[in-house]
């Protein structure tokens, strides 16, 4: 008889000495609630068993601010642990030793930083006789998740379930938190602790923080479909060089050959003649229109002639003579230079705006990337630096 | 008179000449993430490898790791890509090689290397970003052009 009591005494030990570890390392301030089902929560938080960590706004405790999900010191000052002492561990039963070393199979893990470290109930590990009413049942005996540890033997998953030093005897606000302790002992009968893997903290420790707003850089670079931004660019770049080379040309035209006229007097006859303006102002005019109207100035300039006027004072008889528009050869090389941009410009705008091609966009600014091909590429200056509006740049 | 011709003609030939491009950037950040901080770690890194890149560097508890890139600079010089995690769910991407100059916050590298970074980067974003839902799939998160 004694044998079996000293046999219950060892394994409600062993089962009990880690769940008290548990219960009492909440630390900083962090607190158990129904919300929190077991874990180590701020106040206010709640459990998110899909993200694995306490989700929502904290309450924080006097002496430490609120930061995302989680609280943290102010800056500068050290984060104290606020735990409360930890209290007496329950006495399971009259006759059983105290637990005041915990069971040497149970393995402690670094806790997360951010995320509350995770304690759970432990699972159902069959309850001796010994065990008290007051020991909740298991809340979570998923078995999939719980897995023999042979001491001595890492955990198979070592990146996502570190495992550090054995447990300090005391809970104390230390790197290795006992709340991170998995509260799972092996049964007695055998050299096997349990540990659920679910419940160890995957998450690195010592991540650093960062500044206010995020680090430094260009948020979220994404590909998103629209308009070709490089062919548009490009393209209204090309049609606006010609289209103003035209409006130029069009003005020079109209303008170096203003209306005049000249008449020359001779004995019996009179020679009136006329500039090339007529043909000028056409040819220049055209010029204004785009696309077109480089097409129809080219026509005009060989089309129009230019009248002189031949009147003989004696028989009062005018003959009129026609010669050829004297400046066919600036018209064809205004023609090339600004029909050839105008076309080119839009023989890229037009699928630019029409087309769905993926380009580069991040947070804050429209920045994109203009891709003019293989041998030039155009980009804005936004990718490299922080504008709030898109400043076009040549890379060569 | 020789001068201005050989600065046009320099110009020109740079411009025509592929492979002499380059760009200059500021680093990628992407976050924050919802995506608790171990999961969002092994994702990314686990993202890079399905794209094909070494991982020469893991630091879990640092939340940094580094891949080796495909492209070398215009001399050939190796580079690697270097995301760092900060808390809460940021994580920035580096670019480091001694083809890669860096002036202030700014980068320069020739537009090969920029582009795969641009990339590299999108992928890191897509797992990492605010759009980066937590059941995202670890290979393909990111559009890709």
């Amino acid at each position: 008889m004694s044998r079996l009591v000293a046999c219950a005494a060892i394994s409600m030990a062993l089962c009990l000495a880690p769940r008290v570890s548990a219960q009492e390392a909440c630390l900083e301030g962090r607190v158990r609630s129904p919300q929190s089902q077991g874990r180590c929560c701020w106040p206010g938080q709640s459990w998110a068993r899909d993200l694995g960590r306490c989700e929502g706004p904290p309450t924080c405790p006097a002496g430490l601010v609120e930061d995302g999900d989680n609280c943290r010191a102010p800056t500068g000052v050290p984060v104290a642990p606020t735990a409360p002492p930890p209290p007496p561990p329950p006495a399971p039963h009259p006759s059983a030793p105290p637990p005041a070393t915990p069971a040497p199979l149970i393995r402690p893990i670094d806790p997360t930083p951010s995320a509350v470290p995770p304690s759970v109930p432990p699972p159902s590990v069959p309850p001796p006789s010994a065990v008290p009413p007051s020991v909740p049942p298991p809340s979570r005996p998923s078995a999939p998740r719980i897995a023999p540890i042979v001491p001595g033997h890492p955990i198979p998953s070592a990146s996502a379930a570190p495992v550090g030093p054995p447990p300090p005897s005391t809970p104390a606000p230390s790197a290795v938190s006992t709340s991170a302790v998995s509260p799972i002992a092996a049964p007695p009968s055998s050299s096997v602790a349990v540990v659920d893997l679910a419940a160890l903290p995957s998450a690195p420790a010592q991540w650093p923080d960062a500044p206010p707003g995020g680090p430094a850089g260009m948020r979220n670079p994404r590909y998103e479909d629209g308009p070709d931004d490089g062919l548009v660019a490009a393209g209204a770049t090309l049609f606006a060089l010609g289209w103003g080379g035209g409006i130029v040309s069009g003005s020079v035209a109209i303008a170096l050959y203003p209306q005049s006229s000249s008449t020359t007097t001779q004995p019996g006859f009179g020679y009136t003649t006329t500039s090339d303006h007529t043909c000028s102002d056409q040819v220049g005019a055209w010029l204004f229109v785009p696309v077109i109207g480089p097409i129809l100035s080219l026509g005009t300039a060989f089309d129009c002639t230019v009248p002189s006027y031949l009147v003989d004072h004696t028989t009062g008889t005018i003959t009129t003579t026609y010669a050829a528009y004297r400046e066919r050869g600036a018209a064809i090389g205004t023609f090339v230079g600004v029909e050839v941009f105008e076309l080119l410009g839009l023989a890229l705008l037009i699928p630019g705006l029409t087309g769905h091609s993926p380009h580069l966009h991040v947070d804050g600014h429209g920045a994109l990337e203009l891709d003019g091909g293989a041998t030039l590429a155009i980009v804005p200056s936004a990718p490299g630096a922080d504008v709030g509006g898109l400043t076009l740049r040549l890379e060569m | 008179m020789r001068a201005p011709v050989l600065a046009v003609g320099l110009t020109l030939a740079s411009i025509i000449t592929p492979g002499c491009g380059g760009a200059t950037t500021r680093p990628f950040v992407a976050g924050p993430s919802s995506i608790a901080e171990g999961p969002l770690f092994q994702r990314a890194v686990e993202t890079a490898r399905a794209h094909g890149y070494d991982v020469v560097e893991e630091n879990a508890a640092g939340g940094r790791f580094v891949v080796q890139a495909h492209t070398t600079g215009n001399r050939g010089q190796l580079a690697t890509f270097v995301v760092q995690f900060y808390r809460p769910g940021w994580a920035q991407i580096t670019a480091e090689s001694s083809a890669v100059r860096r002036d202030g916050d700014q980068m320069h590298m020739s537009g090969s290397l920029y582009e795969e970074y641009r990339d590299f980067s999108v992928w890191i974003a897509g797992l990492v970003g605010p759009g980066g839902a937590p059941g995202a799939t670890v290979a393909g998160s990111g559009a890709v052009p």
